[in-house]
């Protein structure tokens, strides 16, 4: 439940937020290869914790995924949902992978799908927002890709 | 002339010579030279005809034997139990998963795949091997524990090493076979137990692995047999003459048949080795029907009659499949018993003469009951199997599915299915208010995969007829208004939870130049009602006003958003759900709003394998989000508030946890429906007549009470509601709509859209500076 803030303490975090976006900078650089090669890492650093069976189905489909056997990886992926169905870097791991099939709509969605359930994991938010940048750039979404940059800087 | 004569007379002579003898030799001499010559005609003749038949009975034989023997239906399996700490799962559901898998309950700790040790809350468990789309999974012995409904302790029952998770072989459901056909499940000689073969071979033809394919010693002891007795008592058929007269030959006993038979016989055997003719009989073997499916093949007999593979079973189950060889319906388990039995226990004696099993094992074996399993087992899901087929028909031809011995992986989740049946069979019957053929549908579906985990089609579960889940159109009532709410709040400048709608007399001319004027379901206007009052409600008259506010294209554009493809047709009357949906297309919609938002389309099948489980296709998990996040989020709150404040108020005393649902009703109360969720669960029921007649059932009094009972009974977790990050609560005067305070009179706590909350206070939020102080510093 979120609780209802108090006026004073309402302008005190805008004014904060306002100084905090004064000093961001420049979007960061977000090619799909970087993108990639980061993923696995930030994925298993993400502060989103699951139960055993979960990180042990992850581990196996980072396995698969590093040896490219993609299908066995997302029915592994599959499984961990169905265990866990808001286990955010799970959907994550499903918007890479549409991305390494060169499946931007999907990885689009799926992306989206791993922010609603990542709550407070600002990494992997960000991560999906690369991954919802590079899809977007794939689509010559360049109004998207802004707004994917902004989320990212936000997040920042 | 005289020429002429003379030899007429030397004709005659001749003639005349012949019939004293004279000139006999010489004729004999020419007709047996005629007589030799036909005789080697005939004989070549015979030679190549006979050379001709048996290269074209060896044809026959290699043709059947290099291509597939058999068509196989395909197979069709539930999803695989998958345990892990912390799954929530009763001991009594975990039994009759083991039940369903037909797992044997054993005294001890397990020695045999597919068997178990359960006391108490403790289970020690091997589970068997089985091949999935994913991989191999090795079966293993391991120990569960589970405490007040959750798998407290799980470990591998000999290292005593925690395991993180167990994948059990899923259950078969059933096959999808020609109306009219053979049914089987392919064994592999390599995997049938020694103890099998010996016994089939030492039953049915004790010299095989020495005859050639016919054995004289056994033909001439049937014919002595067969004469001493005065008929056909005894029969002398080598397992591979049976082979060909079940594959080649009809079934009648002429000479021909039988030189046939001999023929195929001595071809096969010199064009194959005995295990792979073995394994082909083994494979053949008539052993029964089930209605217009044949039984044939061990692999499916043992299936079929135990529920278990054959290499779980034990001898005396063995030795009662054994003993059907001789007449499948004669020796029948499920129409002769007794004979059965009799049968079996002579195949059991037999055993033990030839020194298979002791003189002791053998007495002991023989007193044990037949142990076949129920038929109640065997008839299972019709209305899944429908989605089922309906789903593959996209990508498989129906003849494919009946002969190419496909693998189909679904995601039925027996467990929840049969929760179903008990929520369906229990109710329904005391709901009947106008006659006992109330029928009903029932479709539960996981809400984040859109996989569906249970249907019910029909008052009688097991009915394979009418499927209503797919196939019953009926009007929607007051489901349809979530959606139209929907439309609405997606305009947060024009609509919000707090935004006041006129419960008044409403009169409306349609395109047909009818007037159409809805009313309530308790014929009364409520005046000035906010909107999720009217929607926790159900009030028609508001949901009618809005609907017509926001416009038909908007009503079709939000429901294409949650994923549905209806096109209602353009009369005022859908506001209030005048619109013919099946309980699928409703689950559909409603799957978006259980998920937030997210749209996965429902599905049956997971994966698809081949006859030697090669993978063929995987229907992947698919998310869509069309729909805006905050608008859903303010809908499902309001979804929530009907199961605890509104017309479905009663589920907050039935139900440990928190749902969300809508109730709805139809004109005249024929129909009535229930659509809600937990966090791990959607499920829509619809109460109705065939014939369209009033049900006298309301939703929250019909359908409801299904619902109700199905979440009783599954271990769900509750709905949480998860607001997204532009959507926060206000607390608002539920009178007039403005912004008030938690503990004034009338003060109910609603989501907003940011940007949308109203911006005048109720009388009580206006506080003194003290109170005002003391709010800002208690946050």
């Amino acid at each position: 439940m979120i609780r209802t803030t108090s006026p004073l303490a309402c302008t005190s975090f805008c004014v904060f937020m306002l100084a905090a976006c004064s000093s961001l900078e420049t979007p960061p650089e977000a090619g799909g290869q970087d993108t990639l090669a980061m993923a696995t890492q930030t994925l298993r650093d993400s502060r989103v914790r699951a139960n055993p069976a979960v990180e042990g189905l992850m581990q196996q489909a980072d396995a698969l995924i590093a040896n490219d056997s993609l299908d066995q990886a997302e029915e592994k992926i599959e499984r961990a949902l169905r265990i866990s169905p808001d286990y955010a870097p799970g959907w994550s791991r499903l918007s890479r992978i549409a991305l390494s099939r060169n499946d931007p709509a999907r990885a689009i969605q799926m992306a989206k799908r791993s922010n609603a359930c990542a709550g407070d994991a600002v990494e992997l938010k960000m991560l999906n927002w690369r991954f919802i940048r590079d899809a977007r750039l794939s689509l010559n979404d360049v109004e998207g890709v802004e707004q994917a940059d902004a989320e990212i800087r936000r997040l920042q | 002339m005289n020429k002429n004569k003379t030899a007429r007379k030397a004709g005659k002579n001749r003639s005349t010579t012949s019939r004293t003898g004279r000139r006999k030799p010489r004729r004999n001499r020419s007709k047996r030279v005629f007589n030799n010559r036909n005789l080697a005609i005939l004989l070549l003749l015979s030679l190549v005809t006979s050379i001709v038949y048996v290269s074209w009975l060896d044809f026959r034989l290699l043709d059947r034997f290099s291509g597939r023997i058999w068509t196989l239906p395909a197979r069709v399996y539930a999803r695989p139990l998958e345990i892990f700490e912390g799954r929530q799962i009763s001991t009594e559901q975990l039994l009759r998963e083991l039940d369903n898998l037909n797992y044997s309950r054993t005294d001890q700790p397990p020695t045999q795949a597919g068997s178990y040790h359960h006391w108490n809350n403790h289970f020690e468990i091997r589970s068997r091997d089985f091949r999935f789309w994913d991989g191999d999974e090795k079966g293993r012995a391991f120990r569960l524990d589970i405490n007040a409904g959750v798998v407290t302790g799980l470990y591998d029952l000999y290292t005593r090493k925690p395991l993180t998770l167990i994948r059990f072989d899923p259950a078969y459901i059933t096959g999808i076979f020609p109306a009219h056909g053979e049914d089987r499940m392919l064994l592999k000689l390599k995997n049938v137990p020694q103890n099998f073969r010996t016994m089939l071979v030492m039953t049915e033809d004790r010299r095989f692995y020495e005859h050639f394919g016919i054995d004289i010693r056994a033909i001439a002891r049937a014919m002595l047999a067969n004469i001493r007795a005065g008929a056909a008592v005894q029969g002398g058929s080598t397992i591979t003459q049976q082979l060909v007269k079940n594959l080649f030959l009809s079934p009648d006993r002429s000479l021909w048949r039988k030189i046939n038979e001999a023929l195929m016989a001595l071809l096969l055997e010199l064009q194959f080795d005995k295990d792979t003719i073995l394994e082909t009989y083994m494979n053949e073997i008539y052993l029964g029907q089930d209605r217009e499916r044949a039984i044939h093949g061990f692999g499916l007999a043992s299936d079929y009659y135990f529920g278990k593979p054959l290499q779980e079973l034990d001898m005396d189950q063995m030795a009662m499949l054994v003993g059907m060889v001789k007449g499948a319906s004669f020796y029948s388990p499920v129409n002769n018993p007794e004979r059965a039995k009799q049968r079996r226990n002579l195949v059991l004696q037999t055993s033990a003469e030839l020194g298979l099993i002791s003189a002791a094992q053998s007495a002991r074996l023989q007193q044990k009951p037949l142990q076949v399993i129920s038929r109640r087992k065997r008839e299972r899901y019709p209305a899944f199997i429908d989605l089922v087929k309906r789903q593959l028909k996209r990508d498989y031809d129906a003849d494919d599915l009946k002969s190419e011995g496909l693998l189909i992986f679904t995601t039925l989740d027996p467990l929840v299915q049969h929760a179903a049946e008990e929520a369906v069979s229990t109710t329904v019957p005391g709901l009947s208010r106008y006659g006992n053929d109330l029928q009903a549908a029932l479709l539960a579906v996981a809400p984040d995969s859109g996989e569906v985990l249970a249907a019910v089609g029909d008052s009688t579960p097991a009915f394979a007829g009418y499927d209503r889940v797919l196939d019953a159109h009926r009007q929607i009532g007051s489901l349809i208004k979530p959606v139209i709410y929907l439309g609405a709040l997606k305009q947060p400048d024009r609509y919000t939870l707090a935004t006041l709608l006129s419960d008044t007399r409403l009169r409306v001319m349609g395109a047909d130049k009818k007037i159409w004027q809805p009313e309530n379901y308790d014929r009364t206007f409520h005046g000035d009602v906010l909107l999720y009052r009217a929607l926790e409600k159900s009030y028609n008259i508001p949901a009618a006003r809005v609907g017509l506010d926001i416009g038909l294209a908007e009503i079709i554009a939000t429901l294409r958003e949650l994923g549905s493809d209806t096109t209602p047709p353009p009369y005022p009357s859908i506001t209030l759900g005048a619109v013919d949906m099946s309980p699928f297309e409703v689950a559909g919609i409603y799957q978006s709003f259980a998920a937030n938002g997210f749209h996965s389309p429902l599905r049956s099948v997971r994966a698809v394998l081949d006859r030697n489980g090669e993978p063929l296709r995987r229907y992947a998990l698919d998310v869509n989000r069309q729909v805006d996040a905050g608008a859903i989020a303010l809908v499902n709150h309001v979804l929530h508030r009907v199961t605890t404040e509104g017309t479905a108020a009663r589920l907050a005393d039935e139900l440990d946890i928190d749902v969300a649902g809508k109730t709805g009703t139809s004109d005249d109360l024929r129909d009535s429906w229930f659509a809600g969720f937990s966090a791990d669960t959607l499920a829509v029921v619809w109460l109705g007549y065939d014939d369209n007649r009033p049900s006298g059932l309301t939703g929250s009094s019909g359908a409801m009470r299904v619902w109700s009972k199905l979440f009783q009974t599954l271990p769900d977790r509750s709905w949480r509601q998860a607001l997204p990050e532009n959507v926060s609560l206000r607390w608002i005067d539920s009178q007039s709509g403005r912004l008030s305070r938690q503990g004034c009179e009338n003060a109910v706590e609603l989501p907003f859209i940011h940007g949308s909350e109203p911006d005048e206070y109720s009388d009580c939020n206006q506080t003194s500076p003290i109170d005002w102080l003391k709010h800002i510093f208690s946050g």
